[in-house]
């Protein structure tokens, strides 16, 4: 399941998928993977990405 | 002391230094790659492949020697088999982005360059060197070994050109 949040939340700061990654200490490529939801990350990497974005973790990674 | 034995001799010595170098530099480097959870995961996965490649080739090996197919000496099969492993391992490692870590800041396109580059030393080698003669008494010579070597690294070259090529792609459309 893709995860549009994520995207959206990223888009809203204007950060590209590079600068995202670099800021949470991944690859390009997993910050992509998350978004089209290939790749299904870990609790920590969540945290990370939340605390960048000054989301929660249910605005992004919650689905029901 | 008879050509075989010296001709191994500095194949072994030759290898040895390379490993001893590896091992130095990557030991000196201060900036070391650093992988993320994904890249570890898909670096596991190509572990995983290789590892099962290495058990065909081996079965295949197994089977031959059982019907008494005497195809190459066993210092040439036990190099197959590192190439084999490397490669595959490699190759997916690139296409599953894992290969390079995410601190990685170099060009790729120079990493790519010179693996292809070295591909095709070993190949024109090969050619230069054998005139394509890959057997001796019916079985593959030690000269053999720079077409596999050349076709490894020509492999993980274009691969590395190719993976570029779709992540070029992937940063335009994101």
């Amino acid at each position: 399941m893709k995860n549009l949040k994520l995207k959206s939340a990223r888009a809203a700061l204007d950060m590209s998928q590079q600068q995202l990654a670099e800021k949470v200490g991944v690859s390009r490529q997993t910050i992509s993977a998350i978004e089209k939801g290939d790749y299904n990350p870990t609790i920590n990497l969540c945290i990370s990405i939340c605390k960048v974005l000054n989301k929660t973790l249910d605005d992004l990674f919650w689905y029901f | 002391m008879s050509i075989n034995q010296t001709w191994a001799l500095g194949f072994t010595t030759g290898f040895l230094i390379v490993i001893a170098v590896i091992i130095i530099v990557k030991s000196r480097r201060k900036n070391r790659q650093e992988f993320d959870e994904r890249q570890m995961i898909a670096r596991g996965k190509a572990y995983k492949y290789s590892f099962f490649s290495l058990m065909a080739y081996i079965i295949i090996c197994m089977f031959l020697s059982l019907f008494e197919v005497n195809w190459a000496p066993v210092f040439i099969q036990f190099c197959l088999a590192i190439f084999i492993g490397g490669t595959v391992f490699t190759v997916i490692c690139i296409f599953k982005d894992a290969y390079m870590g995410y601190n990685y800041k170099r060009n790729i396109y120079t990493y790519a360059i010179g693996c292809a580059a070295l591909g095709i030393m070993h190949l024109a080698n090969f050619v230069l060197w054998t005139h394509d003669i890959l057997f001796t008494n019916g079985m593959l010579n030690e000269k053999s070994l720079f077409l596999f070597s050349g076709i490894m690294f020509l492999t993980i070259g274009v691969s590395l050109f190719i993976k570029k090529a779709i992540d070029r792609k992937a940063s335009e459309n994101e």
